[in-house]
């Protein structure tokens, strides 16, 4: 513990282009995963400039076309620019997998800290809702809940396909910070911090909060990559994001199944773009664990 | 190969450990040797390269280090340029080892009885059967009981003491020509200790065996070793014969060591004499002596490396002035002892009252395990009076900390009465507690992680006076400077983080927090425990200084004996969740009663070779029981040489047996 | 011992019957019911008269307390009632669709451990080396690919590659024993790569953790040759926490099964709950993630108690 946040701690004061050289020194795969992500962040913020065509410009005349020098990723059975598509679709991918993350991460944080640091019966009722919620397979409860909620759009982003990808993956936040909060908890400088006479919340999000940063920036990474995963499942499955948006796990539902021996390229290039996307923060996630928390890499 | 050749041969061994920048040098330069059937002692601070000594002559440094020089001739073979076959022809079989923690050096999904013979499997080609009964005659051997049945345990259900017994079967099973032995006592209570060195003492001479023993526990080299070889910073400072190096120590590190440690037998001081300052960094140790930085007596000369060179003792020192140490002319004088001053304590009201403490947990049951109540901590009384200090010895598992923790309002007690103050502090919450606990602090045992990594040393000491409105702002900052003058710190130190200091400040900073809220008493627990001989002394003497300019009083939890002598006035021996016996300083050291007081002090060895190698271990016995089953009556009776049926039935109440001295003892007459 | 045994089972009481509350109450929020799709789909007409006879017919009309006391007496009798779109029993549903799945699951359990154990192993023993990181890319890659595309590239390579296509209906063991099983190992394959990252990072991490625990260090200083510390006392001791992950993943396993099933057709449970999702069919979706959670708190239990077998500190 002590050591990871030091390191932490020490990286912070170095400059940044210095940290990075360190860590893709000692973590090429995770630092090729940062290189990606800043990447399709890029692509994504500045989709209507890099994509070549509209991504919701139907061409009927140029219905399924093979990969070529004008769509280099072929078009789909609208004859729509497949690539473009992708870049646009990336938007929708990132802000999702982002606030989802992070609001689950939050709300189980949150919680997971409180058991920790209150023990007892509260901690005892929290564990008991996170092992019902935890017992429902994640896709299963995500299911459910993006059909039951419907859609609420703020803005291009439906806000209650981001509470069912949140609220499944909360408990696991929950548990995961709660372990890590046991351990501060009852570290002697917290129990310092209480003799000291401070009160509760100065001590939970002045003492303890901080030093969980490493374990919540590894939760968080992680968590991305599985939400972004979620969203594709939950588009595919028809509950997630809907026609004509471009969505990546929408283009792969549909007609898409149907004509995937025909028109390969409907279903490779947006798979591929699925899984890179969620490679690169898995294989970042991955990496900021080992440089953060050598103790728990499970 | 002549006779008297000597068994192991160390030779300029060098390691390095490789790091971000350039690799660190842990040895620069070992030499000595170990003759056959002889106990000689690697002894030195943390840091000073002891463990990695062993570690590499066995081939098991950690993966980062690398050995880059010297040789280790074994038996006409070098262990450092060996091939991995031949060593682990050569580990178990010639060369045994035993670590230090018993907890964790053996596997926990193997049976005792299969690790032990799996070495006479390995190197002598035991058949199961054949194994077997030779891994229960060693058992029996180093002394377990019911050896028959234990043979088929697992380790967790054998204590720490029982443990380092079986490690030390396995160590000696193929009756090796050494064994090394890697602080083999640190992890265990005191009068654990004793009886298992005597134990591998005892065996080791009776099969004709060498041992190297690496120690930090000067009383431990006294009372066993041949000779020894005292490290300081990865080179050796001396070397020699163990009653002359420390009788008469040409190397002024020796000399400060052996002044520093607390002691049972010198004459009580209210200082203890000190080495200032800390080691050097290893990546940046100076090329001549590197004690020298702490040196009191160092000259021109010693900025230059020396090479050992043989002593009038027949030692050999890497010091400097031997000439001038032997001749009498200088002598180590660190920060030498005041005058010894008795604490003159006021007939005030206490601070701290403490009636009848109880603390039981209820555990839950497991899977064959009922629920159970651990009596923690069984009815304690005490109080502390402003300016007292009451020292609280005990071992492992005694319930001192609980108490402690029970008086700092961190764990609910279950019955009982907490007055501090002279106000009931028992049940008190919220803004009542918030402002009792102002009266009182405290300094906890590792000073690694009792300050928060993420909080410059400003923000630990100032964020307490702000909280409760001492000082703020510029105020604050002033009093944070004040207070690490006070401790011995350097203001300018306030802004670093707790990562870029030493244990030894880092404890310091912890007292300067303490002492920031102004309280009337401060709860030492095992404050000094994890610091090494000479910084320990400081810390030592800092408390004791503070006490008397701030009129502080300290509740000083400690399961060491000697270091408690040096602070406490009065003082309480815990076992098993209650008092056995309470005394002043000065009677409980000079005449203890309680059978358990007296075999804590007959356990704690002393660095007086003389006097160690004369004394008698034989009175101790036994293992504190299990804490889940205490025995009925006097916890202590199964160990006790005293104890009769009478013992067995209750548990005995404190009687006066003298003026302020009570023990819990049957068969003491008052 | 008996003792323990009843506080777990009052705990697996408890959970399930949170996890009732909660899946009933979720559901009750929803916009929409059954009778609105089942009848109004397709811009079908129908009148307001008619939706609600057949609401009170399925019993949709009575209070919410009342469905759930309803509901939960029948739980109480093991009757999960009847689906509100077939009408035929929830029990019968589901009991005809579990056995592919489980089938699938445990095919997928098989060849993920038979990847992950040699994968965990060899990448904990070359700790970063060229190997380790081949293989963490590996697994890693595994958990990134969404498991319905990886379906598709396998179906298109074999159609392309060997022209064969997997069965469209559903061929019985004992119909085709082969044919059978050609229908379970494509799923199998691709939910088990995923399992198998999972397990194999675990065994990577707990065989690295025991790699430094003080008694390899013992074992290695009594002489024993690498092989033996390393199967005999590394081992052994790592297997005992990735044997907890590869429990909670074979529990989440029937979970991961939705999606996948999708893909091959495969008419499991998995796609039976999208099915009952997409029709609103309120008491099929309780029974299947009742059902759902059953199976992991069963799976869960029984690690607990292997566990407690293989660990004798527990015994």
């Amino acid at each position: 513990m002590s050591d990871a946040s030091t390191n932490l701690h020490l990286t912070a004061r170095r400059t940044f282009g210095k940290t990075f050289r360190r860590f893709a020194r000692r973590q090429p795969l995770g630092a090729a995963g940062a290189v990606l992500i800043v990447v399709f962040i890029i692509c994504g913020l500045f989709a209507p400039w890099v994509a070549p065509y509209d991504p919701f410009d139907t061409d009927f005349m140029a219905v399924l076309e093979a990969p070529s020098r004008a769509h280099w990723f072929g078009t789909d059975s609208f004859g729509r620019d497949v690539l473009s598509r992708i870049i646009h679709g990336s938007r929708s991918a990132l802000a999702l997998g982002v606030t989802a993350s992070l609001l689950g991460a939050a709300i189980g944080g949150l919680i997971g800290v409180m058991a920790a640091y209150y023990g007892g019966r509260f901690d005892m009722i929290v564990q008991r809702l996170i092992d019902m919620i935890l017992s429902i397979p994640v896709i299963v409860l995500a299911l459910v809940l993006a059909a039951v909620l419907g859609k609420r759009e703020i803005g291009a982003l439906d806000l209650n396909l981001v509470l069912a990808i949140a609220i499944p993956n909360a408990p696991r936040a929950a548990r995961i910070i709660r372990s890590a909060a046991l351990s501060v908890c009852r570290m002697p400088y917290i129990e310092a911090a209480r003799t000291a006479g401070f009160t509760d919340a100065r001590i939970i999000l002045g003492h303890i909060a901080p030093n969980l940063s490493a374990p919540a920036l590894v939760l968080v990474t992680a968590f991305v990559a599985q939400a972004i995963l979620m969203e594709s499942s939950l588009s595919f499955l028809g509950v997630g994001i809907v026609e004509p948006a471009p969505s990546w796990g929408l283009m792969l539902s549909g007609v898409a199944v149907s004509l995937f021996a025909e028109a390969p390229w409907t279903v490779i290039f947006p798979g591929l773009a699925i899984s890179v996307t969620v490679f690169a923060f898995s294989l970042l996630g991955d990496a900021l664990r080992d440089e953060l928390d050598p103790k728990s890499r499970s | 190969m002549p006779l008297d050749a000597p068994l192991l041969s160390i030779e300029g061994l060098r390691v390095e450990f490789a790091s971000e920048r350039e690799p660190v040098r842990a040895l620069d330069g070992v030499d000595f040797d170990i003759g056959r059937g002889e106990i000689v002692a690697v002894v030195g601070e943390s840091g000073s390269g002891k463990s990695v000594t062993a570690l590499s002559l066995i081939g098991l440094l950690p993966r980062a280090a690398k050995v880059t020089g010297g040789r280790a001739m074994f038996e006409g073979r070098d262990l450092l340029t060996m091939s991995a076959a031949d060593l682990c022809a050569t580990r178990g079989r010639e060369i045994g080892m035993i670590f230090q923690d018993p907890m964790t050096s053996l596997n926990p999904t193997l049976t005792v009885g299969f690790q032990i013979g799996e070495t006479l499997r390995e190197h002598l080609g035991y058949g199961p059967a054949e194994a077997r009964a030779r891994a229960l005659e060693l058992l029996k051997l180093v002394g377990i009981s019911e050896a028959e049945s234990r043979l088929d345990q697992y380790p967790h259900q054998f204590s720490g003491g029982m443990r380092q017994r079986v490690m030390i079967a396995i160590g000696l099973a193929c009756q090796p020509k050494l064994l090394i032995a890697d602080e083999p006592t640190t992890a265990l209570d005191v009068t654990v200790q004793a009886q298992i060195l005597d134990l591998m003492s005892g065996l080791v001479r009776k099969l004709g065996a060498s041992l190297l023993i690496i120690t930090h526990n000067l009383g431990v080299v006294a009372r066993y070793a041949d000779r020894v070889v005292v490290m300081y910073s990865g080179r050796i400072a001396e070397r020699g014969e163990a009653s002359a190096v420390f009788m008469r120590p040409r190397h002024f590190y020796t000399a400060g060591l052996l002044n520093s440690a607390p002691r049972l037998d010198s004459p009580v001081q209210q200082r203890l004499d000190t080495i200032e300052g800390q080691p050097p960094d290893p990546s940046r140790r100076p090329d001549g002596c590197a004690f020298a930085p702490r040196c009191t007596h160092k000259i021109a000369a010693c900025a230059q490396p020396r090479a050992l060179t043989a002593t009038d003792t027949g030692a050999q020192s890497t010091c400097v002035r031997i000439d001038d140490i032997a001749a009498g002319r200088i002598r180590w004088g660190g920060k030498s002892g005041a005058a010894p001053v008795a604490s003159v304590v006021p007939e005030e009201p206490p601070i701290l009252r403490i009636d009848n403490l109880v603390k039981h947990y209820a555990l839950k049951p497991g899977w064959r395990t009922p629920a159970r109540v651990v009596r923690a901590v069984d009815g304690v009384s005490l109080s502390i009076r402003p300016g007292e200090t009451i020292g609280l010895v005990g071992e492992s598992g005694c319930g001192k900390s609980t108490l402690g923790r029970m008086i700092l309002r961190l764990d609910d007690p279950t019955s009982g009465r907490i007055e501090i103050g002279g106000r009931d502090a028992t049940h008190a919450k919220g803004d009542d507690l918030r402002q009792l606990r102002r009266l009182f602090q405290v300094v906890f045992q590792d000073p690694y992680a009792s300050l928060n990594p993420r909080k410059t040393i400003r923000e630990a000491i100032a964020e307490p006076m702000r909280v409760h409105g001492i000082a703020s702002g510029g105020r604050a900052n002033a009093r944070v400077a004040e207070l690490l003058e006070q401790v011995g710190l350097r203001p300018d130190m306030a802004d670093r983080y707790p990562h870029q200091m030493s244990g030894g400040q880092r404890q310091r900073v912890g007292i300067a927090r303490a002492l920031a809220m102004e309280p009337k008493l401060i709860i030492c627990d095992e404050a000094v425990s994890a610091l090494d001989v000479s910084i320990q002394a400081q810390v030592v003497n800092l408390l004791s200084d503070l006490k008397r300019t701030l009129n502080l009083s300290y509740l000083f939890i400690a399961h060491d004996l000697a270091v408690v002598r040096h602070i406490a006035d009065e003082v309480l021996v815990m076992y098993l969740g209650r008092i056995v016996e309470r005394a002043p300083r000065d009677i409980l050291y000079a005449r203890p009663q309680h059978p358990y007081t007296r075999m804590l002090l007959a356990a704690a060895p002393s660095p007086d070779p003389a006097r160690e190698k004369a004394r008698s271990h034989s009175a101790l016995i036994g293992e504190p029981p299990s804490p889940f089953a205490p025995p009925p009556g006097c916890a202590f009776a199964p160990r006790c040489p005293l104890a009769t049926d009478e013992c067995r039935v209750a548990p005995p109440p404190l009687r006066e047996t003298g003026p302020g001295h009570q023990v819990a003892c049957l068969r003491i007459d008052a | 011992m008996t003792r323990y045994f009843l506080s777990s089972l009052g705990q697996f009481l408890i959970t399930l019957f949170g996890v009732a509350i909660l899946i009933f109450l979720l559901l009750r929020v929803a916009p929409g019911d059954v009778v609105e799709v089942k009848m109004r789909s397709g811009g079908a007409v129908v009148s307001e008269e008619t939706i609600a006879r057949e609401r009170a017919r399925l019993g949709l009309d009575r209070p919410m307390t009342t469905q759930f006391v309803d509901w939960m007496t029948g739980l109480a009798r093991l009757d999960f009632g009847k689906s509100m779109w077939t009408e035929r029993p929830v029990v019968e549903e589901i009991s005809t669709r579990i056995g592919i799945t489980l089938e699938v699951a445990v095919l997928a359990l098989v060849i993920g451990l038979a990847i992950a154990v040699p994968l965990g192993v060899a990448s904990a023993l070359s700790n970063g080396s060229w190997l380790d990181q081949a293989v963490r890319v590996f697994s890693v890659a595994g958990l990134s690919a969404p498991p319905f595309w990886l379906g598709m590239l396998l179906l298109l390579a074999l159609l392309l590659y060997a022209g064969w296509q997997p069965p469209i209906t559903t061929i019985r063991w004992s119909e085709n024993p082969w044919g059978h099983f050609s229908q379970l190992i494509c799923p199998a394959l691709v939910v088990g790569w995923r399992l198998s990252a999972t397990i194999a990072r675990m065994l990577r991490s707990s065989l690295l953790d025991v790699l430094n625990e003080d008694y390899v260090r013992t074992a290695r200083s009594k002489g024993l040759p690498e092989k033996i510390v390393i199967v005999r006392h590394a081992l052994g001791n790592a297997l005992l926490p990735a044997i907890t992950v590869a429990g909670l993943e074979f529990a989440f396993l029937l979970g991961g099964l939705v999606v996948t099933e999708q893909v091959f057709n495969l008419n499991g449970v998995g796609k039976l709950l999208v099915q009952a999702v997409g029709q609103s069919d309120f008491t099929l979706i309780q029974g299947l993630v009742l059902m759902f959670a059953f199976f992991f708190m069963v799976v869960n239990f029984a690690v607990d108690m292997l566990y407690a077998v293989l660990d004798p500190r527990l015994r």
